[in-house]
């Protein structure tokens, strides 16, 4: 290329420079021979730049030396001496791709389809025709990669099978969020998301954990599955550290309708959720150790809402001057080592203003004849869980469990008002599962109440994820 | 409202953020694995009865024959694999000692919003020394972490796959050669 462009400019110097002397010609001659190569080297940098997306600075080789049959013929010649030469395939020597510059994954969708779900048969002992056989969940997930940065992901879930005005089904989006990679280890997400609390919350999938029936700790005081409107930021260390921040939306004290739930019957789901108090959280793991994790969360936002419940509707409890702030913390760990898998975990939640709260209660049950439930002032529960894995065969494997918790949601009411001896219990679990595939499961368990015996039951249930 | 006294925070953090999505490009991770050690890219393509033997070996498809691979003048090789983790792909470099065994991997870029946790140092380091006939299962030979437990087995899975590519394929270039690796091929 070079000698064509200094052909070129010999056949116009002797137009351009007619009175120059040979001398000068032969130095601007040299001069543009000098800038020609430098252009031609700029211009290999720059491609080997956009060919590797800026990332590797490894240059392409000279375009007149790629797939050098040479070269090729020297990892031939070298893979021939070796002791499977036939099954080496000579291929030209190729420029180094980018990192995420597969051919194959390339091609992979930009949106991907992935779902969960289970169903699940509840026998109870006492009174069996409190039995149920339940299409629990149908989830579908929606997952959208915009570019190396940028992504969606989404769920849409169906509870109980049928969802319309006359069923008790219900239709949901649990997830809806934006995440941007800032940095490699740092991530920060906007929309609807899970909060980064306990076990079973985030990894709520089936195959995931163990018994037909998530835990009780893990329903009844952390809200699973408990989303939030906000902004948030992940991220993780090389050292084993993973901590997550964040502003969401809060609970609505107003909504509280369920006092074996606290929490459960008065989070928003960004169903046009009042917002006037935000909330933060915060979570910390450590998992720097293989088989090991251990951390903690802690959530604080207030639940009065402004009162926007009773100003909208004026037939409602009037909470003004509740600021109602929800606390909730938990903190867990587990051990997985070959074929043992040890899990415990701790969580409280306190409601102030509990006092003001169901005093305001007390009057509206009574001008009204009603009999809404009282906000408890503090709630807790906590279990410890054993599982081995007795049997494996390729990708199946059994694995037997068991599981001691204990749960009070109303472990703390503010004077004058009862706890409710249904609210509180202690539940023993035994149980297998059995996975065909690490994302299918068959669960059995029995479950008993030993508080509240007519609660005992076995539950049988299928899963699966992908 | 006191929590409001936070929305500054995820706001500074945007502010004084890194550009990079990768953890490391394919050079670096080469230098991370085998520090000052020159490697020359190898154009290799599995034909088809090998990735038949490596995924019976692996128990494991092959899903892509052409490999991201480079060997050094000891005869050192780094090969550059994708997996998925649940739902989007991690990019991993594996390093091999001539003899076979694993030098260590690096995570060179995770995208998915969860289980970030693989690219622990302590994790990986489960890997140093596996080779040819180890187990390569999560919950048996290698911890799993919990909450990331698809990232884990899959990534245990494709190095499972490549130290079988490396049985069935690649042993003959472990090989040291016989002088430095850019004099080896006539490669830019």
């Amino acid at each position: 290329m070079t000698c064509r462009v200094v052909a070129v400019a010999l056949w116009f110097l002797p137009i351009t420079t007619t009175r120059a002397d040979e001398a000068a010609m032969l130095t601007q001659i040299e001069r543009m021979s000098a800038l020609i190569e430098s252009l031609q080297r700029r211009i290999a940098d720059l491609e080997s730049h956009v060919a590797t997306g800026g990332r590797d600075s490894t240059r392409l080789p000279q375009p007149d030396r790629v797939g050098d049959p040479s070269g090729a013929s020297s990892l031939g010649a070298q893979a021939a001496s070796a002791a499977k030469p036939a099954t080496l395939e000579k291929r030209p020597i190729a420029a180094e791709p980018a990192s995420a510059a597969d051919p194959v994954f390339a091609a992979e969708p930009a949106t991907v389809v992935s779902g969960y779900g289970e169903l699940n048969y509840n026998r109870y002992l006492r009174d069996s025709s409190r039995s149920r056989a339940d299409l629990r969940r149908f989830v579908i997930g929606l997952n959208h990669r915009f570019d190396e940065r940028l992504s969606f992901v989404g769920e849409i879930e169906w509870e109980h099978a049928v969802t319309s005005a006359s069923d008790a089904g219900e239709s949901a989006i649990e997830q809806a969020y934006i995440d941007y990679a800032i940095a490699p280890s740092l991530s920060v997400k906007t929309g609807l998301y899970l909060m980064p609390f306990g076990f079973i919350n985030q990894a709520h999938e089936p195959p995931a954990y163990y018994g037909v029936e998530r835990n009780a700790v893990e329903t009844r005081i952390i809200p699973s599955t408990w989303r939030e409107g906000g902004v948030g930021l992940s991220g993780t260390t090389v050292q084993g550290w993973s901590w997550d921040a964040g502003v969401t939306t809060g609970f609505s004290i107003a909504r509280f309708s369920d006092a074996s739930a606290p929490l459960a019957s008065t989070h928003q789901e960004m169903q046009l959720a009042n917002a006037h108090d935000l909330a933060t959280y915060g979570a910390l793991n450590y998992r720097g150790v293989p088989g090991l994790q251990i951390g903690g969360a802690i959530f604080r936002g207030n639940a009065g809402q402004g009162n926007a419940t009773y100003l909208a509707d004026r037939t409602q409890p009037d909470l003004s001057g509740v600021h109602a702030p929800v606390t909730l913390w938990e903190t867990h760990a587990r051990w997985q080592s070959g074929r043992l898998d040890l899990q415990a975990l701790y969580a409280r939640g306190t409601i102030g203003d509990a006092g003001q709260i169901d005093a305001t209660l007390a009057a509206w049950n009574t001008a009204n004849s009603a009999s809404r439930a009282y906000v408890p002032s503090a709630f807790y529960g906590w279990f410890v869980q054993g599982a081995w894995r007795a049997w494996s065969s390729g990708e199946a494997s059994v694995s037997p469990f068991v599981r001691y918790e204990r749960f009070d949601t109303q472990a703390s009411m503010p004077a004058g008002f009862d706890r409710s001896g249904v609210n509180a219990d202690r539940v023993a679990t035994l149980g297998l599962s059995f996975r065909p595939h690490p994302q299918v499961v068959f669960k059995a368990d029995y479950q008993r109440y030993l508080d509240n015996a007519g609660s005992s039951r076995v539950n049988l249930g299928m899963g699966y994820l992908f | 409202m006191p929590s409001l006294r936070w929305l500054p925070l995820p706001l500074a953090v945007l502010a004084v953020s890194a550009y990079a999505t990768s953890y490391l490009d394919a050079e670096q991770a080469r230098q991370v694995l085998f520090p000052g050690v020159t490697f020359e890219q190898l154009p290799f393509g599995l034909n088809p009865a090998q990735a038949a033997a490596i995924a019976a070996q692996a128990g494991l498809p092959v899903r892509v024959r052409q490999l991201r691979l480079w060997r050094g003048a000891g005869g050192e090789l780094v090969l550059v694999d994708e997996v998925i983790g649940k739902h989007d792909r991690i990019t991993y470099a594996l390093g091999l000692n001539p003899d076979g065994t694993v030098k260590g991997i690096e995570i060179m870029d995770y995208r998915e919003s969860y289980g970030h946790e693989v690219r622990g140092a302590a994790w990986r380091g489960q890997f140093i020394g596996k080779a040819v006939g180890a187990q390569l299962r999560v919950d048996e030979d290698i911890r799993n972490i919990g909450g990331a437990t698809l990232s884990c087995r899959h990534v245990t899975e494709g190095v499972r796959r490549l130290l079988a590519t490396w049985d069935i394929a690649l042993r003959p270039l472990s090989k040291k050669t016989a002088g430095p690796a850019s004099d080896a091929l006539p490669h830019a």
